[in-house]
Protein backbone atom coordinates (compact mmCIF):
# COMPACT_ATOMS: atom_id res chain seq x y z
CA UNK A 1 0.00 0.00 0.00
CA UNK A 2 1.23 3.19 -1.02
CA UNK A 3 2.90 5.60 2.25
CA UNK A 4 0.44 8.25 3.33
CA UNK A 5 1.47 10.34 6.33
CA UNK A 6 -1.56 9.77 8.78
CA UNK A 7 -2.37 13.58 8.87
CA UNK A 8 -5.73 15.16 10.10
CA UNK A 9 -5.15 17.08 6.20
CA UNK A 10 -4.65 13.73 4.72
CA UNK A 11 -8.03 12.03 6.34
CA UNK A 12 -9.56 15.35 4.95
CA UNK A 13 -8.06 15.21 1.44
CA UNK A 14 -8.60 11.43 1.23
CA UNK A 15 -12.63 11.87 2.33
CA UNK A 16 -12.97 14.45 -0.31
CA UNK A 17 -11.21 11.88 -2.90
CA UNK A 18 -13.44 9.33 -2.40
CA UNK A 19 -16.93 11.51 -2.58
CA UNK A 20 -15.49 12.71 -5.85
CA UNK A 21 -14.06 9.18 -7.09
CA UNK A 22 -18.00 7.97 -6.10
CA UNK A 23 -19.57 10.63 -7.58
CA UNK A 24 -17.40 9.60 -10.72
CA UNK A 25 -18.37 6.61 -10.62
CA UNK A 26 -22.21 7.21 -10.35
CA UNK A 27 -21.42 9.72 -13.35
CA UNK A 28 -19.79 6.81 -15.82
CA UNK A 29 -22.65 4.34 -14.60
CA UNK A 30 -25.40 6.72 -15.76
CA UNK A 31 -23.03 7.27 -19.10
CA UNK A 32 -23.19 3.67 -19.55
CA UNK A 33 -26.34 3.18 -19.75
CA UNK A 34 -27.06 5.85 -21.44
CA UNK A 35 -24.75 4.48 -24.22
CA UNK A 36 -26.32 1.01 -23.82
CA UNK A 37 -29.53 2.46 -24.44
CA UNK A 38 -28.16 4.06 -27.43
CA UNK A 39 -26.23 1.12 -28.70
CA UNK A 40 -29.35 -1.79 -28.69
CA UNK A 41 -31.63 1.34 -30.44
CA UNK A 42 -29.33 1.46 -33.03
CA UNK A 43 -28.06 -2.30 -33.09
CA UNK A 44 -31.82 -3.59 -34.44
CA UNK A 45 -31.45 -0.69 -37.08
CA UNK A 46 -27.98 -1.97 -38.35
CA UNK A 47 -29.30 -5.69 -38.35
CA UNK A 48 -32.07 -5.42 -39.91
CA UNK A 49 -30.01 -3.36 -43.01
CA UNK A 50 -27.48 -5.59 -42.76
CA UNK A 51 -29.67 -8.64 -43.84
CA UNK A 52 -31.13 -6.71 -46.59
CA UNK A 53 -27.48 -5.61 -48.04
CA UNK A 54 -26.78 -9.26 -47.58
CA UNK A 55 -29.91 -10.40 -49.66
CA UNK A 56 -28.89 -7.55 -52.35
CA UNK A 57 -25.50 -8.57 -52.10
CA UNK A 58 -26.21 -12.45 -52.72
CA UNK A 59 -28.89 -11.57 -55.65
CA UNK A 60 -26.01 -8.53 -57.30
CA UNK A 61 -23.22 -11.51 -57.04
CA UNK A 62 -25.56 -14.01 -58.58
CA UNK A 63 -26.69 -11.91 -61.13
CA UNK A 64 -22.77 -11.07 -61.88
CA UNK A 65 -22.49 -14.96 -62.22
CA UNK A 66 -25.19 -15.16 -64.75
CA UNK A 67 -24.19 -12.21 -66.70
CA UNK A 68 -20.74 -13.84 -66.95
CA UNK A 69 -21.72 -16.89 -67.47
CA UNK A 70 -23.79 -15.67 -70.79
CA UNK A 71 -21.96 -12.81 -71.99
CA UNK A 72 -18.11 -13.77 -70.97
CA UNK A 73 -15.61 -12.09 -69.46
CA UNK A 74 -14.86 -9.88 -72.56
CA UNK A 75 -18.25 -8.65 -73.15
CA UNK A 76 -18.43 -7.43 -69.38
CA UNK A 77 -15.27 -6.42 -68.92
CA UNK A 78 -16.03 -4.17 -71.59
CA UNK A 79 -19.61 -3.00 -70.64
CA UNK A 80 -17.73 -2.30 -67.09
CA UNK A 81 -14.82 0.00 -68.77
CA UNK A 82 -17.34 2.29 -69.65
CA UNK A 83 -19.14 2.38 -66.58
CA UNK A 84 -16.80 3.79 -64.27
CA UNK A 85 -17.30 7.32 -62.71
CA UNK A 86 -16.48 9.19 -59.75
CA UNK A 87 -19.19 9.50 -56.81
CA UNK A 88 -19.03 12.31 -54.49
CA UNK A 89 -20.40 11.78 -51.07
CA UNK A 90 -20.36 14.31 -47.69
CA UNK A 91 -19.37 13.31 -44.67
CA UNK A 92 -20.00 15.58 -41.35
CA UNK A 93 -19.38 14.91 -37.54
CA UNK A 94 -21.43 14.82 -35.22
CA UNK A 95 -20.67 14.91 -31.13
CA UNK A 96 -22.47 12.50 -29.36
CA UNK A 97 -21.64 11.83 -25.35
CA UNK A 98 -17.90 13.37 -26.22
CA UNK A 99 -17.90 10.45 -29.05
CA UNK A 100 -16.97 11.47 -32.73
CA UNK A 101 -19.10 10.09 -35.06
CA UNK A 102 -18.99 10.37 -39.17
CA UNK A 103 -22.14 10.93 -40.42
CA UNK A 104 -22.73 10.15 -44.74
CA UNK A 105 -24.57 12.22 -46.38
CA UNK A 106 -25.49 11.64 -50.20
CA UNK A 107 -28.40 13.44 -50.27
CA UNK A 108 -29.79 14.00 -54.12
CA UNK A 109 -27.01 11.82 -54.86
CA UNK A 110 -28.99 8.14 -56.43
CA UNK A 111 -26.26 5.74 -57.10
CA UNK A 112 -28.42 3.72 -59.26
CA UNK A 113 -28.50 4.72 -62.82
CA UNK A 114 -30.65 4.69 -65.32
CA UNK A 115 -29.98 2.61 -68.66
CA UNK A 116 -28.47 5.67 -70.71
CA UNK A 117 -26.07 6.44 -67.92
CA UNK A 118 -24.19 3.30 -67.66
CA UNK A 119 -22.04 4.41 -70.75
CA UNK A 120 -22.62 1.66 -72.85
CA UNK A 121 -25.13 1.23 -75.73
CA UNK A 122 -28.09 -0.92 -75.24
CA UNK A 123 -27.71 -3.23 -78.53
CA UNK A 124 -24.77 -3.96 -77.72
CA UNK A 125 -24.54 -4.80 -73.73
CA UNK A 126 -27.14 -7.52 -73.05
CA UNK A 127 -30.20 -7.10 -69.98
CA UNK A 128 -28.51 -9.33 -68.15
CA UNK A 129 -25.36 -6.71 -67.75
CA UNK A 130 -28.02 -4.10 -66.67
CA UNK A 131 -29.38 -6.25 -64.09
CA UNK A 132 -26.03 -6.59 -62.74
CA UNK A 133 -24.86 -3.05 -63.05
CA UNK A 134 -28.21 -2.48 -61.69
CA UNK A 135 -28.20 -4.98 -58.63
CA UNK A 136 -24.42 -3.58 -57.63
CA UNK A 137 -26.05 0.13 -57.70
CA UNK A 138 -27.94 -0.66 -54.88
CA UNK A 139 -25.47 -2.43 -53.27
CA UNK A 140 -23.97 0.99 -53.48
CA UNK A 141 -27.17 3.22 -51.68
CA UNK A 142 -27.30 0.35 -49.00
CA UNK A 143 -23.74 0.44 -48.14
CA UNK A 144 -23.65 4.24 -47.81
CA UNK A 145 -26.77 3.97 -45.62
CA UNK A 146 -25.39 1.13 -43.46
CA UNK A 147 -21.66 2.86 -43.04
CA UNK A 148 -22.62 5.83 -40.90
CA UNK A 149 -24.71 3.48 -38.19
CA UNK A 150 -21.90 1.07 -38.69
CA UNK A 151 -19.11 3.17 -37.82
CA UNK A 152 -21.63 4.71 -34.74
CA UNK A 153 -22.25 1.52 -33.59
CA UNK A 154 -18.21 0.41 -33.61
CA UNK A 155 -17.45 3.78 -31.49
CA UNK A 156 -20.89 3.47 -29.15
CA UNK A 157 -19.11 -0.38 -28.30
CA UNK A 158 -15.93 1.13 -27.67
CA UNK A 159 -16.74 3.95 -25.43
CA UNK A 160 -19.17 1.22 -23.40
CA UNK A 161 -15.80 -0.74 -22.94
CA UNK A 162 -13.80 2.16 -22.21
CA UNK A 163 -16.81 3.76 -19.44
CA UNK A 164 -17.20 0.14 -18.21
CA UNK A 165 -13.34 -0.46 -17.59
CA UNK A 166 -13.38 3.58 -15.80
CA UNK A 167 -16.40 2.59 -13.57
CA UNK A 168 -14.25 -0.84 -12.84
CA UNK A 169 -10.93 1.01 -12.10
CA UNK A 170 -12.78 3.42 -10.16
CA UNK A 171 -14.70 0.96 -7.76
CA UNK A 172 -12.28 -2.02 -7.72
CA UNK A 173 -9.20 -0.33 -7.00
CA UNK A 174 -9.47 3.44 -6.33
CA UNK A 175 -12.15 3.67 -4.20
CA UNK A 176 -11.14 0.62 -2.02
CA UNK A 177 -7.51 1.66 -1.77
CA UNK A 178 -8.95 5.83 -0.89
CA UNK A 179 -10.86 3.72 1.75
CA UNK A 180 -8.10 1.48 3.04
CA UNK A 181 -5.90 4.38 3.01
CA UNK A 182 -8.42 6.67 5.37
CA UNK A 183 -9.04 3.59 7.60
CA UNK A 184 -5.24 3.66 8.16
CA UNK A 185 -5.16 7.21 8.79
CA UNK A 186 -8.35 6.66 11.00
CA UNK A 187 -6.17 3.92 13.37
CA UNK A 188 -3.18 5.80 13.16
CA UNK A 189 -5.16 9.26 14.62
CA UNK A 190 -6.98 7.47 17.09
CA UNK A 191 -3.75 5.13 17.95
CA UNK A 192 -2.11 8.90 18.51
CA UNK A 193 -5.22 10.34 20.36
CA UNK A 194 -4.98 6.97 22.84
CA UNK A 195 -1.66 7.45 23.19
CA UNK A 196 -1.87 11.54 23.80
CA UNK A 197 -4.55 10.18 26.94
CA UNK A 198 -2.53 7.71 28.02
CA UNK A 199 0.67 9.95 28.19
CA UNK A 200 -1.38 12.72 29.75
CA UNK A 201 -2.80 9.56 32.38
CA UNK A 202 0.67 8.52 33.31
CA UNK A 203 2.29 12.29 33.79
CA UNK A 204 -1.01 12.97 36.11
CA UNK A 205 -0.36 10.20 37.89
CA UNK A 206 3.33 10.64 38.76
CA UNK A 207 3.00 13.98 39.48
CA UNK A 208 0.26 13.37 42.10
CA UNK A 209 3.13 11.12 43.75
CA UNK B 1 -41.15 -19.66 -87.20
CA UNK B 2 -39.28 -18.02 -90.62
CA UNK B 3 -38.96 -20.89 -93.07
CA UNK B 4 -36.78 -21.16 -96.18
CA UNK B 5 -38.15 -23.00 -99.00
CA UNK B 6 -35.99 -25.60 -100.23
CA UNK B 7 -35.51 -23.83 -103.27
CA UNK B 8 -33.87 -21.33 -101.87
CA UNK B 9 -31.05 -23.05 -99.89
CA UNK B 10 -27.81 -23.40 -101.10
CA UNK B 11 -26.68 -26.28 -104.00
CA UNK B 12 -22.93 -25.55 -104.51
CA UNK B 13 -21.18 -29.05 -105.22
CA UNK B 14 -17.82 -27.25 -103.76
CA UNK B 15 -19.13 -27.69 -100.04
CA UNK B 16 -19.85 -31.82 -100.90
CA UNK B 17 -16.34 -32.62 -99.16
CA UNK B 18 -17.18 -29.57 -96.08
CA UNK B 19 -20.83 -30.85 -95.55
CA UNK B 20 -19.70 -34.09 -95.04
CA UNK B 21 -17.19 -33.13 -92.50
CA UNK B 22 -19.37 -31.04 -90.57
CA UNK B 23 -21.96 -33.58 -90.51
CA UNK B 24 -19.15 -35.91 -88.94
CA UNK B 25 -18.44 -33.28 -86.56
CA UNK B 26 -21.80 -32.43 -85.92
CA UNK B 27 -21.82 -35.59 -84.33
CA UNK B 28 -20.01 -34.39 -81.44
CA UNK B 29 -21.76 -31.35 -80.59
CA UNK B 30 -23.63 -31.59 -76.79
CA UNK B 31 -26.96 -32.54 -76.67
CA UNK B 32 -29.77 -31.76 -74.61
CA UNK B 33 -30.20 -34.69 -72.85
CA UNK B 34 -25.90 -33.99 -72.15
CA UNK B 35 -26.85 -30.53 -71.11
CA UNK B 36 -29.00 -32.01 -68.44
CA UNK B 37 -26.25 -34.83 -67.29
CA UNK B 38 -24.45 -31.95 -66.89
CA UNK B 39 -26.25 -30.08 -64.73
CA UNK B 40 -27.39 -33.13 -62.63
CA UNK B 41 -23.19 -33.15 -61.86
CA UNK B 42 -22.07 -32.88 -58.28
CA UNK B 43 -19.96 -29.58 -58.72
CA UNK B 44 -17.30 -28.20 -61.00
CA UNK B 45 -14.92 -30.61 -60.94
CA UNK B 46 -17.29 -33.95 -61.72
CA UNK B 47 -18.71 -31.57 -64.61
CA UNK B 48 -15.17 -31.01 -65.99
CA UNK B 49 -14.35 -34.31 -66.00
CA UNK B 50 -17.63 -35.32 -67.61
CA UNK B 51 -17.00 -32.72 -70.47
CA UNK B 52 -13.56 -34.39 -70.98
CA UNK B 53 -15.22 -37.21 -72.46
CA UNK B 54 -16.82 -35.51 -75.34
CA UNK B 55 -13.90 -35.73 -78.52
CA UNK B 56 -14.13 -31.86 -79.33
CA UNK B 57 -12.92 -30.66 -75.61
CA UNK B 58 -10.96 -33.58 -74.54
CA UNK B 59 -7.52 -32.53 -76.03
CA UNK B 60 -8.13 -28.76 -74.58
CA UNK B 61 -8.99 -30.53 -71.17
CA UNK B 62 -5.60 -32.44 -71.39
CA UNK B 63 -3.77 -29.36 -70.95
CA UNK B 64 -5.94 -27.28 -67.98
CA UNK B 65 -6.79 -29.74 -64.87
CA UNK B 66 -8.64 -27.00 -63.13
CA UNK B 67 -12.51 -25.73 -63.98
CA UNK B 68 -11.53 -22.39 -63.48
CA UNK B 69 -9.20 -22.37 -66.43
CA UNK B 70 -12.78 -22.84 -68.31
CA UNK B 71 -12.56 -19.45 -69.98
CA UNK B 72 -8.81 -20.70 -71.81
CA UNK B 73 -10.88 -24.10 -72.85
CA UNK B 74 -13.62 -22.50 -74.34
CA UNK B 75 -12.08 -19.74 -76.21
CA UNK B 76 -9.37 -22.08 -77.45
CA UNK B 77 -12.30 -24.31 -78.49
CA UNK B 78 -13.95 -21.51 -79.92
CA UNK B 79 -11.48 -20.53 -82.36
CA UNK B 80 -10.63 -24.22 -83.55
CA UNK B 81 -13.92 -24.21 -84.76
CA UNK B 82 -13.85 -20.96 -86.71
CA UNK B 83 -10.36 -21.84 -88.19
CA UNK B 84 -11.73 -25.26 -89.30
CA UNK B 85 -14.70 -24.08 -90.94
CA UNK B 86 -13.51 -20.80 -92.26
CA UNK B 87 -10.19 -23.49 -93.53
CA UNK B 88 -12.68 -25.80 -95.18
CA UNK B 89 -15.34 -23.66 -96.89
CA UNK B 90 -15.73 -22.87 -100.33
CA UNK B 91 -16.22 -19.22 -100.34
CA UNK B 92 -15.69 -17.58 -97.20
CA UNK B 93 -17.93 -14.44 -96.80
CA UNK B 94 -20.92 -15.78 -95.26
CA UNK B 95 -18.33 -17.33 -92.69
CA UNK B 96 -16.61 -13.58 -92.12
CA UNK B 97 -19.74 -12.58 -91.31
CA UNK B 98 -20.01 -13.94 -87.70
CA UNK B 99 -15.88 -13.28 -87.48
CA UNK B 100 -16.86 -9.24 -87.99
CA UNK B 101 -18.67 -9.10 -85.11
CA UNK B 102 -15.48 -10.10 -83.18
CA UNK B 103 -13.97 -7.47 -85.13
CA UNK B 104 -16.06 -4.90 -84.76
CA UNK B 105 -15.83 -5.64 -80.46
CA UNK B 106 -11.92 -5.29 -80.79
CA UNK B 107 -12.48 -2.11 -82.53
CA UNK B 108 -14.59 -1.01 -80.17
CA UNK B 109 -12.51 -2.01 -77.13
CA UNK B 110 -9.51 -0.33 -78.39
CA UNK B 111 -11.71 2.74 -79.11
CA UNK B 112 -12.85 2.95 -75.63
CA UNK B 113 -9.60 2.09 -73.87
CA UNK B 114 -8.15 4.92 -76.01
CA UNK B 115 -10.75 7.32 -75.29
CA UNK B 116 -10.57 5.86 -71.52
CA UNK B 117 -6.45 5.83 -71.05
CA UNK B 118 -6.76 2.46 -70.24
CA UNK B 119 -5.51 -1.64 -70.88
CA UNK B 120 -6.89 -3.18 -73.60
CA UNK B 121 -5.16 -6.56 -73.78
CA UNK B 122 -8.13 -8.68 -71.58
CA UNK B 123 -10.99 -7.84 -73.42
CA UNK B 124 -9.76 -8.30 -77.21
CA UNK B 125 -11.42 -11.51 -78.97
CA UNK B 126 -9.01 -13.54 -80.71
CA UNK B 127 -12.03 -14.82 -83.37
CA UNK B 128 -12.16 -11.41 -85.76
CA UNK B 129 -10.57 -11.84 -89.22
CA UNK B 130 -7.87 -9.61 -88.29
CA UNK B 131 -5.41 -10.32 -85.03
CA UNK B 132 -6.39 -7.45 -82.47
CA UNK B 133 -2.79 -6.04 -82.61
CA UNK B 134 -3.67 -5.16 -86.06
CA UNK B 135 -6.37 -3.45 -85.28
CA UNK B 136 -4.51 -1.50 -82.72
CA UNK B 137 -2.12 -0.53 -85.42
CA UNK B 138 -4.55 0.34 -87.94
CA UNK B 139 -6.85 2.47 -85.61
CA UNK B 140 -3.78 3.46 -82.53
CA UNK B 141 -1.16 4.18 -84.91
CA UNK B 142 -2.61 4.81 -87.71
CA UNK B 143 -0.58 2.63 -89.90
CA UNK B 144 -2.27 0.94 -92.99
CA UNK B 145 0.66 -0.34 -94.41
CA UNK B 146 1.10 -3.68 -94.13
CA UNK B 147 -2.05 -4.60 -92.85
CA UNK B 148 -3.32 -6.15 -96.52
CA UNK B 149 -5.69 -8.83 -94.92
CA UNK B 150 -8.35 -5.79 -93.95
CA UNK B 151 -10.76 -4.98 -96.78
CA UNK B 152 -10.41 -1.88 -97.92
CA UNK B 153 -14.24 -1.66 -97.41
CA UNK B 154 -14.07 -2.57 -93.76
CA UNK B 155 -11.20 -0.46 -93.45
CA UNK B 156 -12.90 2.53 -94.49
CA UNK B 157 -15.97 2.20 -92.08
CA UNK B 158 -13.60 2.20 -89.41
CA UNK B 159 -11.99 5.03 -90.43
CA UNK B 160 -15.74 6.58 -90.83
CA UNK B 161 -16.37 5.76 -87.47
CA UNK B 162 -12.96 6.93 -85.88
CA UNK B 163 -14.01 10.24 -87.90
CA UNK B 164 -17.63 10.56 -86.33
CA UNK B 165 -15.94 9.69 -82.25
CA UNK B 166 -13.27 12.56 -82.87
CA UNK B 167 -15.98 14.88 -81.20
CA UNK B 168 -18.07 12.85 -79.57
CA UNK B 169 -17.69 12.56 -75.72
CA UNK B 170 -20.31 10.57 -74.58
CA UNK B 171 -19.30 6.76 -74.46
CA UNK B 172 -22.82 5.76 -74.73
CA UNK B 173 -23.00 7.84 -77.97
CA UNK B 174 -19.99 6.30 -79.27
CA UNK B 175 -20.76 2.78 -78.19
CA UNK B 176 -23.90 3.03 -80.60
CA UNK B 177 -22.33 4.64 -82.66
CA UNK B 178 -19.94 1.46 -83.29
CA UNK B 179 -22.91 -0.65 -83.09
CA UNK B 180 -25.24 0.94 -85.85
CA UNK B 181 -21.47 0.69 -88.03
CA UNK B 182 -21.62 -3.47 -87.43
CA UNK B 183 -24.65 -3.72 -87.97
CA UNK B 184 -24.96 -1.79 -91.71
CA UNK B 185 -21.63 -3.84 -92.52
CA UNK B 186 -22.68 -7.02 -91.38
CA UNK B 187 -26.24 -6.41 -93.52
CA UNK B 188 -24.09 -5.12 -96.38
CA UNK B 189 -21.81 -8.00 -96.13
CA UNK B 190 -24.44 -10.52 -95.88
CA UNK B 191 -25.95 -9.55 -99.07
CA UNK B 192 -22.35 -9.58 -100.72
CA UNK B 193 -22.65 -13.62 -99.89
CA UNK B 194 -26.21 -13.98 -101.75
CA UNK B 195 -26.85 -16.20 -99.55
CA UNK B 196 -31.06 -16.36 -98.18
CA UNK B 197 -30.01 -17.95 -95.13
CA UNK B 198 -27.39 -15.77 -93.61
CA UNK B 199 -29.33 -12.55 -94.87
CA UNK B 200 -32.49 -14.23 -92.85
CA UNK B 201 -30.23 -15.22 -89.68
CA UNK B 202 -29.53 -11.52 -89.71
CA UNK B 203 -32.36 -10.40 -90.19
CA UNK B 204 -33.91 -12.84 -86.80
CA UNK B 205 -30.21 -11.12 -84.83
CA UNK B 206 -31.43 -7.62 -85.67
CA UNK B 207 -35.49 -7.84 -84.80
CA UNK B 208 -34.39 -9.69 -81.39
CA UNK B 209 -32.05 -7.25 -80.41
CA UNK B 210 -34.80 -4.36 -81.40
CA UNK B 211 -37.30 -6.26 -79.54
CA UNK B 212 -35.26 -6.58 -76.39
CA UNK B 213 -34.41 -2.94 -77.03
CA UNK B 214 -37.79 -1.83 -76.75
CA UNK B 215 -38.83 -3.69 -73.80
CA UNK B 216 -35.10 -2.64 -71.89
CA UNK B 217 -36.30 0.89 -72.50
CA UNK B 218 -39.86 0.64 -71.64
CA UNK B 219 -38.70 -0.67 -68.35
CA UNK B 220 -36.22 2.14 -68.17
CA UNK B 221 -38.96 4.45 -68.69
CA UNK B 222 -36.88 5.80 -71.23
CA UNK B 223 -38.07 8.38 -73.83
CA UNK B 224 -38.35 7.87 -77.24
CA UNK B 225 -35.25 9.57 -78.48
CA UNK B 226 -33.12 7.29 -77.08
CA UNK B 227 -35.25 3.74 -79.05
CA UNK B 228 -34.66 5.36 -82.04
CA UNK B 229 -31.20 5.92 -81.46
CA UNK B 230 -30.50 2.27 -80.58
CA UNK B 231 -32.55 0.70 -83.20
CA UNK B 232 -30.78 -1.23 -85.84
CA UNK B 233 -32.09 -0.61 -89.43
CA UNK B 234 -32.57 -3.86 -92.21
CA UNK B 235 -34.40 -6.35 -89.56
CA UNK B 236 -37.90 -7.26 -91.21
CA UNK B 237 -39.50 -5.41 -88.51
CA UNK B 238 -39.49 -1.83 -89.56
CA UNK B 239 -38.16 1.01 -86.72
CA UNK B 240 -40.79 3.09 -87.39
CA UNK B 241 -43.19 0.48 -86.69
CA UNK B 242 -41.56 0.19 -83.00
CA UNK B 243 -41.08 3.74 -82.34
CA UNK B 244 -44.91 4.46 -83.38
CA UNK B 245 -45.79 1.58 -80.63
CA UNK B 246 -43.46 2.57 -77.97
CA UNK B 247 -46.48 4.85 -76.45
CA UNK B 248 -48.66 2.38 -76.26
CA UNK B 249 -45.95 0.02 -74.36
CA UNK B 250 -46.21 -3.72 -74.37
CA UNK B 251 -49.52 -4.22 -75.30
CA UNK B 252 -49.10 -2.71 -78.59
CA UNK B 253 -46.02 -4.65 -78.83
CA UNK B 254 -47.70 -7.84 -78.61
CA UNK B 255 -50.51 -6.82 -81.52
CA UNK B 256 -48.10 -5.22 -83.46
CA UNK B 257 -46.00 -8.33 -83.30
CA UNK B 258 -49.51 -10.76 -84.08
CA UNK B 259 -48.97 -11.25 -88.07
CA UNK B 260 -45.57 -12.22 -87.63
CA UNK B 261 -43.26 -15.30 -87.38
CA UNK B 262 -42.53 -13.88 -83.88
CA UNK B 263 -46.36 -13.45 -82.50
CA UNK B 264 -45.84 -16.89 -80.55
CA UNK B 265 -42.13 -16.01 -79.41
CA UNK B 266 -43.25 -12.72 -77.83
CA UNK B 267 -46.34 -13.70 -76.61
CA UNK B 268 -44.86 -16.09 -74.13
CA UNK B 269 -41.76 -13.47 -73.72
CA UNK B 270 -43.81 -10.98 -72.44
CA UNK B 271 -45.48 -13.02 -70.26
CA UNK B 272 -42.98 -14.56 -68.87
CA UNK B 273 -41.41 -10.76 -67.87
CA UNK B 274 -44.49 -9.75 -66.85
CA UNK B 275 -44.34 -12.69 -64.28
CA UNK B 276 -40.54 -12.48 -63.52
CA UNK B 277 -39.91 -9.10 -64.19
CA UNK B 278 -36.47 -10.03 -65.73
CA UNK B 279 -35.48 -10.37 -69.00
CA UNK B 280 -33.87 -14.05 -69.34
CA UNK B 281 -36.69 -15.71 -70.37
CA UNK B 282 -37.31 -13.40 -72.88
CA UNK B 283 -33.78 -13.55 -74.19
CA UNK B 284 -33.39 -17.43 -73.62
CA UNK B 285 -36.76 -17.59 -76.00
CA UNK B 286 -35.02 -15.54 -78.49
CA UNK B 287 -31.86 -17.79 -78.52
CA UNK B 288 -34.21 -20.47 -78.95
CA UNK B 289 -35.84 -19.21 -81.96
CA UNK B 290 -32.62 -18.28 -83.44
CA UNK B 291 -31.56 -21.80 -82.80
CA UNK B 292 -34.78 -23.33 -84.50
CA UNK B 293 -33.96 -21.47 -87.62
CA UNK B 294 -30.72 -22.39 -87.86
CA UNK B 295 -31.79 -26.38 -87.81
CA UNK B 296 -33.34 -25.56 -91.53
CA UNK B 297 -29.46 -26.56 -92.25
CA UNK B 298 -29.44 -30.04 -91.76
CA UNK B 299 -31.70 -30.13 -94.83
CA UNK B 300 -28.71 -28.63 -97.07
CA UNK B 301 -26.44 -31.11 -98.35
CA UNK B 302 -24.59 -28.84 -100.41
CA UNK B 303 -23.95 -25.35 -99.06
CA UNK B 304 -22.37 -23.23 -96.82
CA UNK B 305 -25.47 -23.22 -94.49
CA UNK B 306 -24.33 -26.50 -92.58
CA UNK B 307 -21.19 -24.60 -91.72
CA UNK B 308 -22.58 -21.56 -90.89
CA UNK B 309 -24.99 -23.26 -88.34
CA UNK B 310 -22.39 -25.33 -87.16
CA UNK B 311 -20.46 -22.26 -86.34
CA UNK B 312 -23.49 -20.71 -84.22
CA UNK B 313 -24.65 -24.04 -82.86
CA UNK B 314 -20.74 -23.99 -81.46
CA UNK B 315 -21.12 -20.91 -79.97
CA UNK B 316 -24.18 -21.51 -78.32
CA UNK B 317 -22.91 -24.67 -77.18
CA UNK B 318 -20.11 -22.96 -75.68
CA UNK B 319 -22.41 -19.89 -74.30
CA UNK B 320 -24.25 -22.96 -72.50
CA UNK B 321 -21.43 -24.96 -71.25
CA UNK B 322 -19.85 -21.55 -69.74
CA UNK B 323 -23.26 -20.92 -67.67
CA UNK B 324 -22.93 -24.20 -66.32
CA UNK B 325 -19.44 -23.95 -65.59
CA UNK B 326 -19.92 -20.67 -64.14
CA UNK B 327 -22.96 -21.93 -61.99
CA UNK B 328 -21.37 -25.00 -60.53
CA UNK B 329 -18.30 -23.15 -59.46
CA UNK B 330 -20.16 -20.68 -58.23
CA UNK B 331 -22.44 -23.32 -56.47
CA UNK B 332 -25.76 -21.43 -57.95
CA UNK B 333 -28.87 -23.36 -57.69
CA UNK B 334 -29.27 -25.85 -60.26
CA UNK B 335 -33.13 -24.40 -61.19
CA UNK B 336 -31.00 -21.34 -62.00
CA UNK B 337 -28.62 -22.47 -63.99
CA UNK B 338 -31.27 -24.67 -65.76
CA UNK B 339 -33.69 -21.54 -66.69
CA UNK B 340 -30.97 -19.87 -68.31
CA UNK B 341 -29.39 -23.03 -70.59
CA UNK B 342 -30.23 -22.54 -74.39
CA UNK B 343 -31.70 -24.79 -76.82
CA UNK B 344 -28.98 -26.68 -78.41
CA UNK B 345 -28.44 -27.52 -82.41
CA UNK B 346 -27.83 -31.56 -81.62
Amino acid sequence: MEQVSPTRMNLLAKKAQIKLAKQGVDLLKKKRDALVKEFFAIVQILLEARKKLEKTAGNAYRSLMIAKGIDGDQALNSAAAAGKRDVKIGIDRKILWGLEIPEVHKEGINFRRELLGRGYSITGVSARVDMAGENFEEILNQLLDIASVEVHLKRLGQEIKKTSRRVNALEQTLVPRLTSQTRFIKNALEERAREDTFRLKHIKKSGSK
Amino acid sequence: MINISYSDLSSDPRYAFAVGKIRALETNLITNQQVNRLLETKDANALWSELGNNRDYEAHLAQFYDPQDFEAVLSSELKRVYALTLGISAERTALELLALRHDFHNCKVISKACFLGEDTDSNLSPLGTCPPKEWEQLMVAEKEAGLCRLPADLMQIVRDVQQQLIDEQNLRRRDIIWDQALYQYLSRHAEKSKNLFVQTWLKIRIDGLNLLTYVRCIRQKSDKGLLKLALIDSGTIACEKLQNAYEGGLETLASLLSPTPYAGMIQEGLACYKRDNSFSCLEKLFDDYEMEFLSQARYVSLGVEPLFAYLLAKETEIKVLRILLVGKINRLDKTEISKRVRRLYA
